[in-house]
């Protein structure tokens, strides 16, 4: 697409060359062929070691661009980045795609639905009700229970378990809110990469990335009622227990374990062999790694029973 | 399968007589054609009670095995348990098995799947995109509301209602992990028998047992998003509000009502006729009946009321 018309579907002006733009990104991954966007003047650095050569900036971001760039100019960048992200959206089935490639001593029901373009490994089992959705691609001897929803480009590996139930891929929950408290779907454009040997329980949800992927990494066992919002990383080997939520864009080092009804704010980076107890509520990243730890506000587990002694005694 | 090849399987040197092992079961139930294993030196004394065939032990707890089991001597008799689990794994779906029988009455959609072997009673509603496995059972007047995944092997009573896109009998979370960090999946390779007059949401999880069964008794109302973790026994008329969940091998008596959000830890017994108020976490059993708690950790709900009357307090 033009930039051009990125610019007219927002409605506003563009300076600069006329690049062609295939997808939009955050400024610091973003590649010469993407659209980046910059909301506010503390990414002013990180704009000008960016390697795209369109951006969607404040005006007040206009100096740090890097030189030659073409950029739009929004008031509120926020609203305008929501709206460009529709032109990018892609249709959840597309028709000009090649047949699904199927592998050697598949069992694929009669009742599932496989979209076009899909590629499936050998071995693999899909099962009444399962939708595998365009582009999708699941390695060897891997199983997916009945009424999977896999939603397109998403990719898993070989020896998964998909349990029933389980909604791969689904729009992470992102919205710009207007100033009339109107909320504006930003589009999620990423995808969801699950490696090998990794098992998701019944009626887990782990929405797509809004740009790149969000990923579930080797060998990391979900329990049922899972969800794992857009853009996270999951480490290799984690355990987590039914009822847990993570919220968008949280790294979670390998081997971490996260029991029933914990639950992550966004943008944390856990480090690895953290464990956290039933109920844990965790807002802040943790750097060190092989803690245990409770409660919300999160503290360390022997700090959390000590305190729960002294509540209770409050009583007495 | 052949006692000698199980020896093969689990790497152990055994050259005594061999027979035929038909499952593996728990200390306590296995009888004379099961094993069973000990992984933890506090089931010493099951072990001396132990009916099994068979047992996998380490070498510092052959000794309690008694004369009439054979011990299979292993390293790491979790680990090889889980090892030995897949071989006694049914398949998913089993084409040698009678065609699906359906009772007077009853409605299936054509678009709901039922797999061979299963059976269900009369009158009973099957509605769309239903999945009903291998060996499965409904009993009489029974409705399955759509996209509901039973899988094989589970039993549903008389006069339940099953609301959309719930999943009874996906697996146990159970895993094995070795030194390294990694975990080997345990095949639960039991049921889940719902009993008659039982109601259970939309979106709720019932996992299967691994070795036995999973039981809800008759008269039990369970409502949306609940997990009901593997091996669990739910007493009748009990009452799990949206969101609560049960670890795994809880029993609870008759009549308990879990509030909304509440959960309890694993391997528990709940006194009948107790009420755990919304959000309770109970991580001990509960011997005494008609109780009412509240919190968590858990208190009598009287106490919790005068607790956060004084937290209130503390910041006045």
């Amino acid at each position: 697409m033009l930039f051009s018309n990125v610019a007219a579907h927002l409605k506003l002006d563009f300076v600069g060359k006329d690049l062609e733009i295939d997808s939009m990104n955050e400024l610091s991954l973003s590649l010469p062929s993407q659209l980046a966007f910059a909301l506010h003047k503390k990414y002013s650095c990180e704009l000008k070691s960016s390697k795209a050569k369109a951006f969607l900036i404040t005006s007040s971001l206009i100096e740090h661009l890097p030189e030659d760039s073409s950029y739009i100019v929004s008031e509120d960048v926020s609203i305008s980045m929501a709206e460009a992200t529709k032109l990018f959206h892609k249709s959840p089935i597309e028709s000009n795609l090649p047949e699904a490639v199927i592998g050697k001593e598949c069992y694929i029901d009669a009742m599932a639905k496989i979209e076009s373009g899909v590629v499936i490994g050998s071995n693999v089992t899909i099962m009444a009700g399962a939708y595998i959705g365009t582009n999708v691609v699941i390695k060897d001897n891997t199983l997916i229970y009945p009424n999977v929803t896999i939603y397109r480009d998403t990719m898993i590996g070989s020896g998964c378990i998909i349990h029933a139930g389980s909604v791969i891929g689904a729009d992470g929950f992102g919205f710009s809110h207007t100033k009339e408290g109107k909320h504006i779907k930003i589009y999620q454009n990423g995808n969801v990469i699950i490696e090998d040997d990794v098992e998701i329980g019944a009626n887990c949800a782990i929405d797509r990335a809004i740009f790149n992927s969000t990923i579930i990494r080797r060998g990391t066992k979900l329990d049922n009622f899972i969800h794992i919002a857009h853009n996270c990383d999951i480490g290799e080997n984690s355990i987590f227990v039914a009822q847990t939520g993570v919220g968008g864009s949280t790294k979670l080092g390998h081997n971490c374990v996260v029991s029933g009804q914990s639950a992550f704010s966004d943008h944390l980076s856990i480090a690895p062999f953290s464990t956290f107890t039933a109920r844990s509520g965790v807002t802040k990243s943790i750097t060190d790694s092989g803690g245990v730890y409770s409660g919300f506000p999160l503290m360390n587990h022997r700090d959390w029973k000590r305190l729960q002694i002294r509540i209770a005694k409050l009583d007495q | 399968m052949d006692l000698k090849e199980i020896a093969k399987i689990l790497k152990c040197d055994y050259s005594g007589e061999s027979f035929n092992i038909t499952k593996m079961n728990t200390l306590k139930d296995a009888t004379k054609s099961e094993i069973s294993f000990v992984a933890n030196s506090k089931y010493i004394k099951e072990i001396q009670n132990s009916n099994a065939g068979a047992i996998i032990v380490d070498k510092a707890t052959k000794e309690f095995v008694p004369k009439g089991s054979i011990a299979m001597v292993v390293e790491n008799p979790y680990w090889e348990m889980a090892t030995l689990s897949k071989y006694f794994a049914p398949p998913i779906e089993d084409e040698t098995l009678a065609e699906p029988k359906i009772g007077k009455g009853s409605v299936v959609s054509s678009k709901a799947e039922i797999a061979k072997g299963a059976v269900i009673g009369e009158n009973c509603t099957i509605m769309a995109h239903v999945y009903i496995g291998a060996n499965a059972q409904i009993g009489d007047n029974t409705i399955v509301y759509p996209s509901v995944s039973i899988y094989r092997d589970c039993k549903v009573g008389n006069d339940c209602i099953i609301h959309a896109n719930s999943t009874i009998g996906s697996d146990g979370f159970g895993f094995a992990t070795n030194k390294m960090g990694e975990h080997k999946k345990i095949y639960q390779n039991g049921n889940v028998v719902i009993e008659d007059d039982v109601e259970i949401g939309s979106s709720t999880t019932i996992d299967r047992a691994v070795f036995g069964t999973t039981l809800i008794k008759n008269g039990v109302r369970i409502d949306n998003l609940v997990q009901v973790g593997h091996n669990c026994i739910i007493g009748e008329y009990s009452v799990l509000v949206a969101q609560s969940g049960i670890s795994g091998s809880t029993t609870m008596g008759r009549s308990v009502v879990m509030g909304g959000q509440s959960a309890t830890a694993g391997h528990l017994s709940i006194a009948p006729f107790t009420t755990m108020a919304a959000r309770s976490g109970v991580t001990k059993s509960i011997s005494q009946s008609g109780l009412t708690f509240a919190g968590f950790p858990l208190m009598e709900h009287r106490v919790w009321l005068k607790l956060q009357g004084k937290i209130a307090r503390l910041i006045k």
